[in-house]
């Protein structure tokens, strides 16, 4: 046994995560909010490129209705290693799973709010069959005579581009918003 | 219908697209689950036995073919044709996963591969070999650092075991990565000694006693 544990520790520094680059991501909380495995952001980081993003985001809007045409644009087709969650968690650098969204909220005080409340800089959850499918971060929501109008959001589309869209026009693989999330503290001053 | 037509289909772009949108392998899987068409050519397999190695060639086509320069256009593709072979004959699905997983720059296809391929060994390893409880003593080795397992071993046993997870922080991920961390212990199998095989950790704290499988080969 003692001979197997020594060729093992002999060789620990080929353990794959030895050379992870990455930096890891923290909640308020001081908790590491898992990310990517090692491995497949190893694959991830060769197999992106501009060109396929741009093809794959021109599916991806062919395919919304055409009442949705106009309620979109592309911001970015970077092939960076970053999803929805990464986007709007952790600045773009990292691609976080949405089943990690429960942490976030708890860690960052993350309170569940209703679409009326929703101000820019909020969140957007799509579930569909109780499955929180996306996430979108809120850029703009229009109020005429303090009835809701219109909901800007700004989110990406998985391996795809980052679109800012409006909050019904996203792929119907998504589902519907049916989550509103923030963590504001409102100033008594506003 | 036949299965070309199915070829034709789950190698378009638009099919194998449809995924890259997803943010989680379980949304893949999930979506996969609910696939019509996948639903539909798994019950060909499951009624044709000479289909499933018509669909095993298929992905052995598209690894294999030289005209093909970029593999992850036909990612999808690939995890289709390989879900459809899991959910078909585990065993069918666990010798295509080795293609896709010695093939490099795939995503959602090496994820699934990984999967099948753990299942399977698993599902050997509980079927044909000797299971035992243990209680584990910690053996902590002082790799320096959050970023680095510690080991552990059997108080008394000789069976090998494997890496236990030091920080609390870091547990949540290697949870996560188990169907990863078989790569790690395949790699591992070749530094032990003869007769003992490395096989699955079940718990991320190495203080409290917990189950493992061990197998004699």
């Amino acid at each position: 046994m003692n001979l197997t544990m020594d060729r093992i520790l002999a060789r620990a520094h080929e353990l794959p995560w030895r050379q992870d680059e990455r930096k890891p991501v923290y909640s308020r909380a001081r908790n590491e909010i898992p990310q990517l495995d090692f491995e497949d952001y190893e694959y991830f980081k060769k197999q992106q490129s501009e060109s396929e993003v741009q093809r794959r985001t021109d599916l991806d809007l062919r395919n919304l209705p055409d009442m949705y045409l106009a309620l979109r644009k592309v911001r970015s087709i970077s092939p960076f290693m970053y999803n929805c969650v990464g986007m709007i968690f952790a600045s773009r650098r990292a691609w976080i799973e949405p089943e990690e969204l429960r942490l976030i909220f708890c860690d960052d005080k993350y309170h569940e709010i209703t679409k009326e409340e929703l101000e820019c800089g909020d969140i957007v959850i799509y579930t569909m069959n109780n499955e929180r499918k996306h996430v979108g971060l809120v850029t703009s929501v229009e109020r005429t005579n303090g009835e809701i109008g219109p909901i800007w959001v700004l989110s990406k589309w998985g391996m795809n581009a980052e679109v800012a869209h409006r909050i019904d026009a996203v792929p119907s693989k998504y589902g519907k918003p049916s989550e509103y999330w923030s963590e504001k503290v409102p100033s008594a001053f506003a | 219908m036949p299965l070309r037509k199915y070829f034709e289909e789950i190698e378009s772009f638009e099919f194998g697209a449809q995924f890259t949108i997803f943010s989680g392998f379980s949304l893949v899987l999930s979506d996969m689950s609910e696939n019509e068409t996948l639903q539909n050519l798994v019950d060909e397999l499951l009624s044709d036995r000479y289909k499933i190695a018509a669909v095993t060639d298929r992905i052995h086509h598209l690894l294999d073919n030289p005209q093909i320069d970029n593999r992850m256009a036909f990612d999808g593709s690939l995890a289709s044709y390989l879900y459809c072979l899991w959910k078909a004959e585990i065993e069918a699905g666990y010798f295509a996963s080795q293609g896709i997983l010695d093939t490099a720059d795939l995503w959602w296809s090496a994820k699934l591969a990984l999967l099948v391929r753990n299942e399977y060994l698993n599902e050997q390893i509980s079927n044909s070999l000797e299971l035992r409880s243990h209680k584990i003593e910690p053996y902590a080795f002082a790799l320096t650092g959050p970023e680095n397992p510690s080991f552990a071993r059997f108080g008394q046993s000789s069976h090998l075991v494997c890496m236990l997870v030091s920080s609390p922080n870091r547990s949540r991920r290697f949870e996560r990565s188990r169907v990863n961390f078989g790569q790690v212990l395949t790699k591992y199998d070749s530094w032990l000694s003869e007769g003992e095989q490395m096989v699955e950790q079940e718990s991320s704290n190495p203080t409290q006693e917990f189950e493992i499988l061990t197998a004699r080969v």
